[in-house]
């Protein structure tokens, strides 16, 4: 999950991750900033590397590219 | 009018103008500008002429490169423009061009925003050593008061994430340390506990399985993760020097 903490309520916020990532991670996954959004990417497999990026913040996560 | 009057005629330009003019300057002749008058040192200094120059600089990104000291505490960063990294595929900076940061206490350098860094000072010379927080422009070398004075426990893993808030416009520190969360604000030097957002021990902030957080308007975001998994660090540690950490700075 996504734990999000806002500055200015000095409160937290809670959002899911994509799909079941938590079962299918062999590497821990990395969360950063990219084109202003937040993107949450992992490898699957050893063979792809996934980044998914939070278009509207608080909103699901749309897979943005893969392989 | 005659010749001899309009010679003594002054040229009146309103603040508001000349501000605008100067926020097109490159930095070095902008410094050097506030040894002009009184009234260009107290114009380029105010903060509002800072959200100008912000504005303008938002297509000129630049990447900090931080160096991590012997001690961890001793950092030394280059910078150069984001688009370096777009143009050359590959980028080679000599362990010579990166700048110690020159400051009486040992500093690191934990995150920056809007074109500002958030350092980090410690003493040295305690048992339990004491830490403060300050807010550092690269370009023009001036540094905000300490804030967030707090003793460190030894041994203990710090991780410290640097934000804006923009709702009440000051500039914020979050540092997570065993199972707490301490905010510290720089306006007035406030510090605010919180606890853990969840109950579930699998969520200690610090473990492996909370990455360290990333800012992003007005928000401070980890991600957590059930399950084991290894933690594997983004770090090449095959090339001489080690690069540990990579920020964006937006203002230089």
């Amino acid at each position: 999950m996504i734990i999000s903490l806002d500055l200015g309520t000095e409160t937290y916020k809670q959002f899911q991750t994509p799909r079941d990532v938590d079962e299918v991670l062999d590497v821990g996954p990395t969360i950063a900033v990219l084109m202003d959004c937040l993107c949450f990417s992992h490898n699957l497999k050893n063979t792809h590397f996934v980044i998914w990026q939070m278009t509207e913040f608080g909103v699901e996560f749309s897979e943005s590219s893969s392989g | 009018m005659n010749p001899s009057r309009a010679k003594l005629q002054v040229v009146f330009l309103p603040d508001k103008l000349i501000a605008e003019v100067l926020s097109y300057l490159p930095v070095k002749p902008l410094v050097r500008s506030k040894s002009v008058c009184k009234s260009w040192n107290s114009l380029i200094s105010d903060h509002k002429f800072g959200k100008l120059r912000l504005q303008r600089s938002t297509r000129n990104s630049h990447i900090v490169v931080i160096k991590s000291g012997s001690d961890n505490y001793r950092d030394s960063f280059v910078t150069f423009p984001l688009n370096h990294l777009l143009e050359n595929p590959s980028i080679t900076i000599a362990s010579n061009s990166y700048h110690p940061l020159k400051f009486n206490k040992p500093s690191r350098i934990i995150g920056s925003c809007n074109g500002l860094l958030c350092l980090h000072h410690h003493t040295t010379m305690s048992a339990v050593p004491k830490s403060w927080f300050r807010i550092w422009n690269p370009t023009t070398r001036i540094k905000s008061k300490k804030f967030g004075s707090f003793y460190r426990p030894l041994n203990c893993r710090l991780n410290c994430i640097f934000g804006y808030d923009n709702s009440t416009r000051t500039y914020k520190v979050v540092v997570l340390f065993r199972n707490e969360v301490k905010i510290f604000s720089l306006a007035d030097n406030r510090r605010k506990s919180l606890s853990f957002p969840s109950s579930d021990l699998a969520f200690t902030f610090g473990s492996s399985h909370v990455n360290k957080g990333v800012y992003l308007s007005g928000t401070i975001n980890w991600s957590a993760i059930r399950g084991k998994f290894s933690h594997v660090p983004f770090e090449v540690s095959s090339v001489m020097i080690i690069v540990r950490r990579i920020l964006l700075l937006s203002n230089l």
